[in-house]
């Protein structure tokens, strides 16, 4: 049996007593695939990635990375490993510049010698951050702030890009540009594995090549967008079907 | 002001201001530390001060054996490893919890450390002093005399001060300790190893608060029990600065020194401290930030 890319088993996780999932299981089988997960907000899309990048420690289940078990290993050697997460926080540095905010980006090791390389593809990816270079992360718009977000995340010459919720609180027209840059990405990094969670699950699906639903902190159903579209669950609760 | 004091201030303001700077830049270098600390781990370090003493005991031991120069390294040295060690083991009880929780246990602590460290300090050293003299004593300029030692005080100091700044900005290890500042997660997703940045970060503290003991030993004199009045002070001036800002907390460094100074040659110490408390509590109505400090 070949082992798979990712594999997320049983994960269960929470926040102190409050346990978030109770058993997602998520699994990328090969490199360069792109996996959408969607779910209603609170069904434990976001502390699931938190999960894979290190972020939380899950209480039970495993997370299986090319064949390393990665729980108990901090984020630090996961973004080593080629992990690298695009929180829906955005998380930046506010008063560093976005060139400063870039090169952190690059932090570690492995990233350092290709660091030149990746500023400029995300500068052409994101021509707008090269405008902005010497400004304050902190005074961008929140639209900018994502790009920054996801540009930051590249920096490290990531395997596998978590995006979570990329869209959140941008204006529609934003949103068109960010996926049109992400196609782009998609095309260019063909060996890029993405994860995108999204709340907007057409979005998702003309996104992605596998998706997976989860509900109540568990996965409940997965499969590629074409099935799932004419799935009754998911047209019932996610694409406004009636 | 006019009449014989007005005259005589006119004249000696020059030499006060000196002073004041040469005070207020120690000062700095203590509170730089604190303001690093607590940006990075939200431990307001109350025994900041005694590192100094450690430095400072340590250098006035070790004078007479190995000469100056070894001494002072040397001092600096054993305030910058206890330092590693007071974030290593003293305070491991605090950072296994967060938020208000570590901030209150961090108090507890280094106020207990604190009270040890000057208790031990008192007890086992009362009459280490620190007192470095330079072989010049003055230096003339633009028809003043002005303290030898306490122009190379200030200019050590701002040595220092210009280094931190550079690295902070520069390096990336530097850059690496202001995002674990600014945002703690988003350092953690870069995949900057916090704990290590953190380590970094008292053992620059450490070495600060070292090297104003020493550079206070040269300017005037430390003794082992002003490690209080160095963190006491320190606080003041890394809260009127703006906590979390470098620059900040060395405009404020000069600000309050100066104001020091000049209130105490005119009324007298006791009052000049009321004095210097008003200049911050007036800093602080008009800029609750702190002086370069920004609204969250």
């Amino acid at each position: 049996m070949v082992t798979p890319y990712l594999s997320v088993k049983e994960l269960q996780a929470g926040y102190g007593e409050f346990q978030v999932l109770w058993g997602v299981d998520l699994e990328v089988p090969i490199q360069g695939m792109k996996v959408g997960v969607i779910g209603q907000n609170g069904a434990g899309k976001t502390t699931t990635m938190k999960c894979i990048a290190g972020l939380l420690q899950p209480k039970r289940g495993s997370i299986v990375f090319k064949g390393q078990v990665l729980n108990g290993i901090p984020s630090s050697r996961r973004v080593e490993l080629g992990i690298s997460y695009v929180p829906a926080e955005k998380e930046l540095f506010p008063k560093m510049t976005v060139q400063e905010n870039l090169e952190l980006g690059a932090y570690v090791k492995k990233a350092r010698q290709n660091a030149d390389e990746n500023l400029d593809f995300v500068f052409t990816l994101f021509p707008r951050l090269k405008e902005r270079r010497n400004q304050k992360a902190g005074t961008l718009s929140g639209g900018e702030q994502q790009m920054l977000t996801i540009g930051r995340a590249l920096m490290s010459s990531p395997e596998l890009l978590i995006l979570d919720e990329p869209s959140t609180g941008m204006a529609p027209i934003l949103i068109e540009e960010l996926f049109r840059s992400l196609d782009e990405l998609r095309e260019r990094k063909q060996q890029l594995t993405i994860i995108l969670v999204e709340q907007r699950v057409p979005l998702a699906f003309s996104f992605c090549d596998m998706i997976y639903v989860i509900s109540e902190g568990r996965t409940v159903l997965q499969g590629r967008p074409d099935e799932l579209a004419n799935d009754v669950r998911v047209k019932q609760s996610y694409l406004g079907v009636t | 002001m006019e009449g014989p004091l007005g005259n005589l201030l006119a004249s000696q303001l020059p030499v006060i201001v000196v002073d004041g700077v040469t005070l207020g830049l120690q000062l700095a270098l203590v509170a730089v530390g604190i303001t690093m600390i607590f940006g990075q781990t939200q431990i307001l370090n109350l025994s900041h001060g005694e590192f100094a003493v450690i430095a400072s005991i340590t250098a006035a031991l070790a004078i007479p054996l190995f000469g100056v120069t070894t001494a002072v390294l040397a001092g600096i040295l054993a305030a910058t490893v206890f330092s590693a060690f007071v974030y290593k083991v003293v305070l491991y009880p605090a950072f296994r919890r967060s938020g208000e929780q570590r901030i209150l246990m961090g108090l507890f602590i280094t106020l207990g450390l604190y009270l040890a460290l000057h208790g031990y300090f008192t007890n086992q050293f009362p009459t280490t002093y620190l007192s470095i003299r330079p072989e010049i004593q003055t230096v003339e300029l633009l028809g003043n005399s002005f303290r030898f030692s306490a122009i190379l005080a200030a200019a050590i100091s701002i040595a220092i001060l210009i280094a931190l700044e550079v690295f902070l900005r520069s390096t990336m290890i530097g850059k690496s300790i202001r995002a674990v500042s600014q945002n703690e997660t988003g350092a953690e997703i870069v995949g900057i190893p916090i704990d290590r940045v953190r380590l970094v970060t008292f053992l620059i503290g450490g070495a600060l608060s070292g090297s104003a003991g020493i550079i206070r030993g040269l300017a005037a004199t430390m003794g082992p029990e002003s490690g209080i009045e160095l963190t006491i002070l320190a606080l003041l001036i890394s809260v009127v600065g703006g906590i979390r800002s470098v620059p900040g907390t060395v405009v404020s460094g000069l600000l309050l020194g100066i104001v020091y100074m000049v209130a105490s040659f005119l009324v007298g110490t006791y009052m000049s401290v009321v004095i210097m408390l008003t200049a911050a509590i007036m800093v602080l109505l008009f800029r609750p930030q702190g002086l370069l400090g920004e609204l969250e």
